[in-house]
């Protein structure tokens, strides 16, 4: 189970996670914050979190419930970007970007490996 | 055709009469594992010999936050390394510290080096990646996933080896070659060479069975066959990716390593090439 940090700064919604995070806890931040109205990019800081007990179905799960979640045009535009530092996070998050793509999720993603290069990108 | 195979078996003569005992390892590595095996080891001991090689203590902080530290603050400090990780971790982290260094003033070496260690070091994080999903997913206790990564770090050493003996002999003008040469030398003497260095520098068994095993029909012989199918399957993964080869869900290549994901238990075959690739990009 994770430590979850959540901050909101205008519309951009910013996910530190520490600790082993599951695909449970993901998707109930997805569903929590998501579809608010209020959250347009988010940023998911898994700079110390680990990904590691997340499966490929975990992953289709979470694609699919960030896909329902932005149904009524919710973050339209919108940018999602993982910073995983660690060499395995990084490659997970990799593989999940993909999986979203494929599952047709109408937002940007991109994976960093720092928190900094992620502002140059949202911005 | 026969004057590049006298070529060639001249150059594989002078190869094979090189030292073995070249430094293909780094001294405080090995140091450290030795010292780390007794069990016996003080932490100050320990600290004391890695910052003796600064060059080898500041790659090793950088690999513990970047291959390693998941989950956790960032380590700061060999003895933070030490204390948060483990001795095999940190182990680990001094061979992969020295091999991410490897480097040569001959651009056709340096590049060959590169790309050794990019496909050692992927292949590394994916077996360790590999053993701990086995290990929880179907409860295989036998594998250790800190075991495996050093396992899959050191499964072409023979190569690293090869590469450093080819760069001397092209500084002292003894040896000319070409890059399809050095490719297939490689290929010929990587395992025969590997074996024996490991056996010199006394590395524990277990990581003569990555070296060995790895690409050979008769690999399954009931001991470490766990550690040796996780490296397998990622090195041939790699190498599927290396070659721009697409694998997808009922891809036929599958069943070029349907042993290996078969002892492994692994049914999304897939899943594993993807993380692969993901780890190349």
């Amino acid at each position: 189970m994770a430590k979850i940090d959540i901050k909101i700064v205008k519309n951009l919604l910013i996910v530190s996670v520490s600790g082993e995070l599951t695909a449970e806890e993901v998707i109930a931040v997805v569903d929590e914050y998501y579809p608010k109205g209020v959250v347009k990019d988010v940023i998911w800081d898994l700079t110390n979190g680990s990904l590691q007990s997340i499966s490929r179905e975990g992953f289709i799960a979470i694609a699919i419930a960030a896909k329902r979640s932005v149904e009524g045009g919710f973050r339209e535009g919108g940018k999602t970007a993982y910073v995983g530092g660690a060499e395995v996070e990084y490659g997970l998050l990799r593989m999940y970007k993909t999986i979203a793509e494929m599952t047709g999720v109408p937002v940007k993603y991109d994976v960093f490996k720092t928190v900094e290069e992620v502002k140059n990108w949202i911005e | 055709m026969t004057n590049l195979v006298v070529k060639k078996s001249e150059i594989n003569q002078l190869l094979l009469s090189q030292p073995i005992d070249m430094p293909v390892f780094n001294e405080v590595a090995l140091r450290l594992q030795q010292m780390m095996n007794e069990n016996s080891y003080r932490i100050e001991e320990a600290i004391k010999l890695v910052n003796e090689d600064t060059a080898l203590a500041a790659e090793m902080l950088k690999q513990a936050n970047t291959t390693y530290n998941s989950g956790k603050a960032p380590i700061t400090t060999i003895k933070n390394a030490i204390v948060r990780l483990g001795s095999q971790q940190v182990v680990n982290l001094a061979f992969t510290a020295s091999m991410a260094n490897s480097k040569s003033d001959n651009p056709v070496i340096n590049t060959h080096l590169k790309k050794l260690w990019h496909h050692c070091h992927t292949v590394a994080i994916t077996s360790a990646w590999l053993a701990a999903q086995i290990r929880y997913d179907n409860e295989i206790l036998e594998i250790d996933a800190d075991e495996v990564y050093l396992a899959g770090l050191f499964h072409d050493i023979g190569k690293l080896y090869l590469l450093k003996s080819m760069d001397g002999l092209i500084k002292t003008g003894l040896l000319k070659i070409d890059q399809s040469e050095i490719d297939e030398i490689l290929e010929e003497l990587n395992i025969q060479q590997g074996i024996k260095v490991m056996q010199h520098w006394n590395i524990p068994e277990i990581y003569l069975n990555s070296v060995g095993r790895h690409n050979t029909d008769n690999w399954k012989c009931g001991t470490n066959d766990y550690l040796v199918a996780a490296v397998r399957l990622s090195c041939k993964f790699h190498n599927y990716v290396g070659q721009g080869i697409e694998v997808t869900e009922n891809s036929e290549i599958f069943e070029l390593v349907k042993d290996e994901l078969s002892l492994l238990d692994l049914d999304d075959a897939a899943y594993v090439y993807d993380f692969v690739k993901a780890i190349d990009e």
